[in-house]
């Protein structure tokens, strides 16, 4: 008889923890959680984005967190994107969701994106899904973004094609002189009088930087008019690669000149890839060395005054360059000569004096005369508030 | 024109130089610029051993030349030998001896040599400062007009705070306009160089024309 009290009494206890249960459960979801969620395919991507709105209809009263995850191709745990924790500020909410891959994944890509929502609890857990939507991505084949890039790229070739065409039938086009670069043969001149090394610092960019190829190109023709005086070339740099080549090139560069003896590979070399280790190595050097030149030539950052100070210290003549913007200003504060901005990029063209170089130069000029009319029409053109030249051209 | 040295390096730069401009423009590629950018850093990998060379080549032969230099170079191996051990050893380790050297070497030695370093850029500011605000004509005269105003404006309160406006507008307006008459001509002169490199107009970075 007493067992069967017992077993009476567990079996109405939890009857009674099952109704309490669903009582909460009736508690939580006493309202009909409502909203509006939109999935869409981002396009103009590799078939990866996807953006997701959501409008919750629910008083922030009834729901005050909603939990918003997208899944790929399904709704699994596995196939997890994204998740947001949405406080419901009875507004509408936009997320950009990439649906790229991650390691764990066995299959490529994405091409499918499931959005769920769920009214959540204040400790950010799930508590009902009440909306799902999907949409299917697509990769896209053209950046409609780059048109005004590409469109510049094609004028920019047709340029070059008709300038290259003048130059090889002889016409002879103008350039400006560049202080920087005609006082080039002053430098190597003073440091071969003085007895003192020249310097050449091509940055710290990588290869992948235009201006650091740019500064390599400009390193073939000073090494050619440094092999003319032997005045010992010295080209400390940060990145390997950068190094590799810029032996070549002074070797060619000696070579050309009928000098080959006076390279030595280690006159071109590397110090180390930290950024103020090699501003302080550099530093240091020519301090010890006192040059009588400096180039310095390509990708800085903010260690482009300390070796301009220091080169000023030791009282050589420095010729800089840079297509850093916020450097600019520290060159032309410190340094005798200065190529700014696009004179970087010219100066190869401008030292060898190569027809086809300067033709590319000329397509350039023409590029900017097209690009300033452009820049003017939009100006005359938002006065009246019309936007498209700068919303449809200059954006894209 | 050597295959090696000349035709393999400019074929490459021709064929890579194409597919990144088309990686650029079509999206649905994206994931072979994924690959593309994975080949780079195992390229860098290898070539941080290339430099390594050349450095201990460089200091080995100035030891030779120059005894009375050979202190740094001295103090170059040592720190590249122990700070690479400690790293190797160290870095993936949760303790032990070289876990803790090298989070000290990092801590207290590296990020207070790079800090030194770069708090010597105040020094450099002020003399180099000094140097461009003379005025010697009249553009560097209005550079130290300029330059005057907006360092009041910086610290400027009460009645001062016109330089502040001031300040403001010098450098929302006139130096902004002038850095984007510099950037555009940057911009243009990038596509111009990487076209030329592309095409092959451009070839002293492989060593001559």
């Amino acid at each position: 008889m007493k067992r069967f009290v017992y077993i009476l009494v567990i079996i109405s206890l939890l009857f009674s923890a099952g109704f309490a249960e669903e009582a909460e459960n009736n508690n939580e979801l006493d309202f009909t959680p409502k909203g509006k969620l939109e999935i869409k395919d981002k396009g103009n991507d590799d078939g990866t984005g996807v953006n997701v709105f959501f409008r919750p209809q629910n008083k922030p009263e009834e729901v005050k967190y909603y939990l918003l995850r997208v899944y790929y191709k399904s709704v699994s745990e596995d196939n997890l994107a994204a998740q947001y924790r949405i406080e419901n500020k009875d507004r509408r909410y936009k997320f950009n969701v990439s649906l790229q891959k991650r390691r764990k994944h066995p299959y490529p890509n994405s091409r499918k994106g499931v959005a769920r929502v769920y009214v959540s609890n204040e400790k950010g857990e799930a508590v009902k899904a009440f909306l799902t939507e999907s949409t299917n991505t697509s990769a896209s084949w053209f950046n409609i973004n780059k048109l005004s890039a590409f469109m510049g790229v094609l004028l920019f070739l047709l340029f070059v094609y008709i300038f290259i065409k003048q130059a090889r039938r002889g016409v002879e086009f103008f350039i400006r002189k560049i202080p920087g670069l005609e006082e080039l043969d002053n430098a190597v001149g003073r440091a071969t009088e003085l007895g003192k090394p020249i310097y050449y610092i091509p940055g710290i960019g990588t290869t992948s930087r235009i201006a650091t190829l740019a500064s390599l190109n400009i390193l073939a023709p000073v090494t050619r008019k440094v092999a003319k005086f032997a005045t010992p070339l010295k080209v400390p740099n940060r990145d390997p690669v950068v190094m590799s080549i810029a032996q070549d090139v002074v070797k060619e560069g000696y070579m050309a000149e009928g000098r080959p003896d006076l390279f030595n590979s280690n006159d071109v070399f590397f110090l180390t890839r930290q950024q103020f280790a090699f501003a302080g190595a550099v530093s240091g050097l020519f301090k010890r060395e006192k040059p009588g030149a400096v180039f310095l030539l390509g990708k800085f950052y903010a260690e482009s005054l300390i070796f301009a100070e220091t080169a000023n210290d030791v009282g050589a003549i420095q010729i800089a360059g840079t297509d850093s913007v916020s450097q600019i200003p520290f060159f032309i504060a410190a340094c005798d000569y200065t190529l700014i901005g696009e004179e970087l990029f010219a100066a190869s063209g401008y030292l060898s004096g190569d027809p086809l170089i300067v033709g590319t130069m000329k397509a350039q000029d023409y590029l900017k005369a097209i690009l300033i009319v452009l820049l003017f029409i939009g100006i005359i053109l938002n006065i009246f508030d019309i936007d498209i030249i700068t919303k449809y051209i200059l954006q894209r | 024109m050597s295959l090696w040295k000349r035709r393999l390096p400019l074929i490459c730069t021709i064929v890579f130089g194409i597919m990144g401009f088309i990686l650029q423009l079509v999206p649905a590629f994206k994931s072979f610029l994924d690959i593309q950018n994975q080949w780079m850093t195992i390229l860098f990998g290898f070539a941080i051993v290339i430099g390594v060379a050349s450095l201990t080549k460089y200091h080995f032969k100035k030891i030779r030349q120059k005894p009375e230099e050979r202190i740094f170079s001295y103090i170059t191996f040592s720190s590249l030998i122990v700070m690479a051990v400690a790293t190797l050893f160290g870095m993936k380790a949760e303790t032990g001896i070289f876990n803790a050297l090298y989070k000290n070497l990092f801590d207290y030695v590296y990020v207070p040599l790079d800090a030194t370093i770069f708090s010597l850029l105040a020094f450099y500011i002020t003399s180099a400062a000094f140097r461009a605000f003379k005025a010697s004509s009249w553009l560097s005269t209005l550079l130290l007009f300029a330059g005057g105003i907006v360092m009041l404006g910086r610290v400027a309160f009460g009645p001062l705070m016109v330089f502040g406006e001031l300040t403001q507008w010098i450098m929302s307006v006139p130096t902004v306009a002038a850095m984007r008459g510099i950037k555009i001509g940057i911009g243009l002169g990038m596509m111009a160089t990487s076209i030329k490199i592309i095409l092959g107009i451009e070839r002293s970075f492989l060593g001559g024309e």
